[in-house]
């Protein structure tokens, strides 16, 4: 124990000199565990503080777990008198509320009845659950008259913990990603130091030096650094979390876990960033490292020499050089840079999460099937005198075209670059032969009555100029109403007043492989079955409307006429208002119950969608994600600088030499300013490379791969936040240069402290 | 007062050079003056830290004294700003460097030609030069490798190619076999000597192998920062040489 003791102290005392009495060469270190730090400090704090604000909000909202709605009166009796339980410690559950009414359409009476379930864990209430579910369901059952059923709905009280388990995968999947990014930071600030110190590195490993030893002293400063910086780091990382919280009126809180997940996170970056260097770095033959005294060692060998007779110094000369060290050029960029993008990409994280917060999601799901009605006029009509309520969307009224074996056929001239759609290869359609039509069968037809316009109006449209509303466009059967997208990515380029055509299946050759599906099915469709075109003229594009299948909306005659389908309308969904309290939106709920119950067996469901948005608007992701965005993008300059003095101050006696062998002061500055240029210049065109594939990355993921788990279209739109990208090249154009030229100052005033007083030891001399 | 003797290539007048290390002050150059003719051949001879290779960089202008004057065909480097003296010396004089000194992003030719981007003499025929240069040194084969592909000896010739493309009137030699074997240390002075004598330079070399110091015009010595003539023009010996 008590050499470990004394190991201990030997060891943090002489990181510790080390690290103090050559802080400008550690400063590096300090700002990158710093960063790491707040990055996973806000992180811990923020997760501490979503959990809470969570609980808080549904405690708000909810006081019991299950709803269930259309009982009769036996049912509700049998409920409220609790004859299901056995004994009295048997009981399950607890009725917090009921609401009795008459069915106005069949005068029946019923009831809904609100249940809070027993147990004070998830485990516990899932016990009750499951209960309830084999017990007095069964018996509710038997107790409900023919023909009648009563629904059951859920709320978010019940599947809190299961949602906090769904919050904690998250959690840990986050703190996957800050580690493998706090690795690959530190990593790359050790990897710049060791290149530009291999030297030392060969001599102490000529002298016996191990991995053992090199690791443990790469470890103990780090973690002198660490120590130093944590309490600091976690106060600021606190600070800046609670800014994010105390707008939100829900407090805030600070668990004391907090600090040991901080800690442990930090010391298994430290030593996974250590570890790595250092072992590849014991393994090297010394001599290998010795002599890269020179910075020979990130020179890349020439097949040939460079003509440079008669050429202008020092232009070409840093060109030149520049091409030589492209090795150590190329990394630096790449490994800079790549911050850079990772700022935008989490700037682009943030407008996700913004676009999803607001994205236009139905309140309440109504289904009539049991009813016998269909949506109408006057519902609509009594729907839309409810406050709150801002637009109706029936949800069967649609055919998927592949289902139907039918397909669109579109010139190739509207089909985007890339798109890799199947060409027209039938011999029904006599203009496309000519091998210039596409079609494709990713296509959904769907029956827009005039009074379901409302929906599309949230979007982004174009209409024909002829039309004067989208009314005009659906009433009048030449004309459809179109996306332009596949899967959420634009796909087409056709316009307003282009014709498109819908194949309609009249019958077949000979049958399709039942194996072959995409493309195959497709190609084997439009070959051996028989069509009938019809012609449509594009009145409306809808350029943002999320869809899996292209959309394309038409009155209720076309439909009929493409799908061989009577539209339905037995279920609909209810978006609200924009900004609707969630109070606004349980008196709604009240309503469109009472409404209901003027048709009989109508089930209305709550989607619970505002209260999990203003949960979700509470948990500030959205500034989390810039505040981390904003971290990452300071991680740029640190590599910059650091790697980028390194460097020069080893290339300083390269300059020596050039000024023996006859350059001026003004030559050796235009070198530098040369090698700021150029790298200014080279940052700017891979930062606008890296963002863009960044961004569209994670434009992909969400429009695509997203969709495919989640079963839901959300659309967003591609672009180039314009505000991170030009941040991000200010900065890298800005660290470019200035990393260049910064050394060079250092340079200049040194340079006339050699000339007066031994120069001579810069050139090589021995005495 | 007459400054300018032009009949002499280089003259130093009680170059004194000074170091301070704490509160000791070192004299590594004491009162040297030294007058050499254009197109002789002068070594310096000297132990360890006796102060040859501070006095050489004096000469050529890659250090400052404290006192006295340097003057290069009767011009005085001592006066003139870092700038002019960088030109000066990229015109007139060439330096061969114990360490060769090369640049390592650039090849063997590369590293030759760098004189010729700065210091650009329009009358000179470099190619012609060149070629003379690398056939003399024997270079011809390794000419597109770079520094660390090239041995000692090699990139020693290719630091004296660098020195002379120029066509300098006055080379500085630093040790400039002191890096090398026997075989290679009389390859590289017998192939330097050539070169001198095809271009009629001065030659000023700082050695302590007093083999090679033999073939100097006169040889100097160097002790304790005073210099001192160790023998004079072949036939007028004034002292015999000693051996280190």
């Amino acid at each position: 124990m008590e050499r470990v003791f004394e190991y201990l102290k030997r060891s943090i005392t002489i990181a510790w000199k080390t690290v103090f009495f050559n802080f400008l060469q550690y400063l590096p270190f300090f700002i990158a565990i710093i960063i790491v730090q707040l990055l996973y400090g806000m992180m811990t704090v923020s997760n501490d503080n979503n959990n809470r604000v969570e609980y808080q909000h549904v405690m708000e909202h909810y006081d019991y777990h299950m709803v269930l709605k259309g009982l009769n009166g036996d049912q509700a009796r049998y409920l409220l008198e609790d004859k299901g339980a056995v004994f009295k410690s048997d009981v399950v559950f607890d009725v917090v509320n009921y609401e009795q009414y008459k069915n106005n359409f069949n005068g029946e009476e019923r009831f809904d009845i609100y249940l809070r379930f027993k147990g004070e864990t998830q485990g516990e209430l899932n016990q009750s659950v499951k209960r309830f579910t084999s017990g007095y369901e069964k018996a509710l059952a038997q107790l409900g008259a023919e023909g009648t059923s009563f629904t059951k709905s859920i709320t978010t009280l019940l599947n809190f913990e299961k949602n906090q388990r769904a919050n904690a995968i998250t959690f840990v999947i986050i703190t996957l990603v800050l580690l493998a990014l706090s690795i690959f930071l530190l990593t790359s600030l050790y990897n710049i130091r060791i290149n530009q110190y291999k030297f030392q590195y060969g001599i102490y490993l000529t002298f016996g030096a191990d991995f053992k030893m090199l690791f443990s002293t790469c470890f103990w400063e780090l973690f002198v650094i660490f120590v130093v910086t944590f309490i600091p780091t976690m106060m600021l990382s606190t600070f800046i979390s609670w800014m994010f919280y105390r707008v939100s009126g829900y407090g805030f809180l600070f668990n004391g876990l907090s600090i040991l997940k901080t800690f442990l996170f930090t010391l298994v970056v430290i030593l996974a960033s250590c570890w790595t260097p250092m072992k590849i770095m014991s393994v090297k033959d010394p001599m290998g490292l010795i002599i890269t005294e020179d910075n020979s060692n990130l020179v890349t060998s020439p097949r040939r020499s460079f003509n440079i007779f008669a050429e202008k110094f020092p232009t070409k000369y840093e060109f030149y050089s520049i091409w030589r060290f492209r090795k150590y050029n190329i990394q630096l960029l790449s490994s800079a840079i790549v911050f850079c993008a990772l700022f935008i990409m989490g700037l682009y994280m943030a407008d996700i999460y913004n676009t999803d917060l607001n994205y236009p999601r139905p309140q309440f799901e109504v289904d009539l099937k049991d009813s016998g009605f269909e949506y109408d006029e006057l519902m609509s009509k009594e729907l839309y005198a409810m406050d709150g309520v801002r637009a109706v969307e029936i949800n069967d009224n649609s055919t998927e075209a592949m289902d139907i074996a039918s397909h669109m056929l579109v010139k190739s001239s509207h089909v985007r670059l890339f798109k890799n759609l199947v060409t027209y290869s039938g011999t029904e359609f006599p203009e496309a032969q000519n091998g210039n039509w596409r079609v494709s069968n990713d296509v959904v037809y769907t029956a827009l009555p005039e009074e379901q316009i409302q929906i599309l109006e949230d979007y982004d449209i174009k209409l024909l100029d002829s039309l004067s509303s989208l009314s005009d466009c659906i009433k009048d059967p030449q004309y459809v109403i179109v996306g332009d997208s596949v899967s959420n990515v634009p796909t087409f380029k056709y316009k307003v007043g282009d014709e498109i055509w819908i194949g309609v299946k009249t019958g077949q050759i000979r049958s399709v492989d039942s194996n072959s599906t995409g493309r195959a099915l497709l190609k084997s469709q439009v070959s051996y079955f028989h069509f009938e075109y019809h012609k449509f003229i594009i009145g409306a594009i809808i350029y943002d409307i999320p869809s899996g299948s292209t959309p394309i909306f038409m009155n209720l005659d076309n439909y009929k006429t493409i799908t061989g389908k009577t539209p339905k309308a037995t279920s609909f969904s209810i978006y609200v208002d924009h900004g609707i309290t969630p109070d606004a939106v349980n008196a709604l709920y009240a309503d469109i119950r009472d409404w209901s119950h003027d048709y009989g067996d109508v089930k209305v469901s709550n989607t619970d969608i505002t209260l999990l948005n203003a949960i979700t608007r509470d948990k500030h992701y959205g500034e989390l994600y810039i505040a981390i965005s904003l971290l990452i993008l300071c991680i740029s300059p640190l590599i910059w600088f650091f790697s980028q003095t390194l460097y020069y101050t080893k290339r300083e006696r390269e300059f020596n030499i050039l000024q023996s062998l006859g350059a001026i002061g003004k030559e050796i500055r235009q070198i530098y300013l040369q090698g700021g240029l150029c790298m200014a210049t080279m940052s700017l065109i891979v930062s606008i490379i890296l963002s863009y594939a960044g961004s569209y990355l994670l434009f992909y993921v969400y429009n695509v791969v997203v969709p495919y788990f989640t079963k839901e279209n959300v659309r967003y739109v591609f672009y180039m936040p314009w505000y991170a990208i030009l941040t991000s090249i200010v900065m890298s154009v800005f660290c470019g240069f200035f990393s260049t030229y910064l050394p060079f100052r250092s340079y200049y005033k040194h340079r006339y402290s050699l000339e007066n007083g031994g120069a001579g030891k810069e050139f090589g001399a021995d005495e | 007062m007459a400054n300018t003797t032009p009949e002499y290539m280089l003259q130093t007048e009680s170059v004194i050079k000074q170091y301070k290390q704490y509160d000791t002050v070192i004299t590594a150059v004491n009162r040297a003056s030294i007058k050499v003719e254009a197109g002789e051949f002068v070594a310096i001879i000297g132990t360890s830290g006796s102060g040859k290779s501070t006095f050489l960089h004096i000469c050529a202008g890659l250090d400052s004294c404290d006192a006295g004057r340097v003057l290069i065909r009767g011009q005085d480097i001592t006066k003139m700003s870092a700038d002019e003296l960088s030109r000066f010396r990229g015109s007139n004089m060439g330096f061969v460097f114990q360490r060769h000194n090369l640049i390592p992003q650039f090849t063997a030719l590369e590293n030759i030609l760098i004189p010729t981007m700065m210091c650009n003499k329009p009358e000179l025929s470099y190619q012609e030069t060149l070629r003379r240069l690398v056939e003399t040194l024997q270079l011809t084969e390794r000419l597109n490798h770079l520094p660390s592909e090239l041995s000692g000896g090699q990139q020693q010739r290719v630091a004296i190619a660098r020195a002379m493309i120029n066509m300098p009137d006055i080379l500085f030699a630093d040790e400039p076999t002191g890096n090398l074997d026997r075989a290679n240390a009389d390859e590289v002075l017998k192939l330097l000597l050539k070169t001198r004598q095809d271009m009629g330079q001065t030659l000023i070399m700082v050695t302590h192998d007093l083999s090679i110091a033999e073939h100097a015009d006169r040889i100097f010595r160097m002790e304790n920062g005073h210099l001192s003539l160790e023998r004079d023009y072949i036939g007028g010996t004034k002292r015999t040489v000693t051996s280190y």
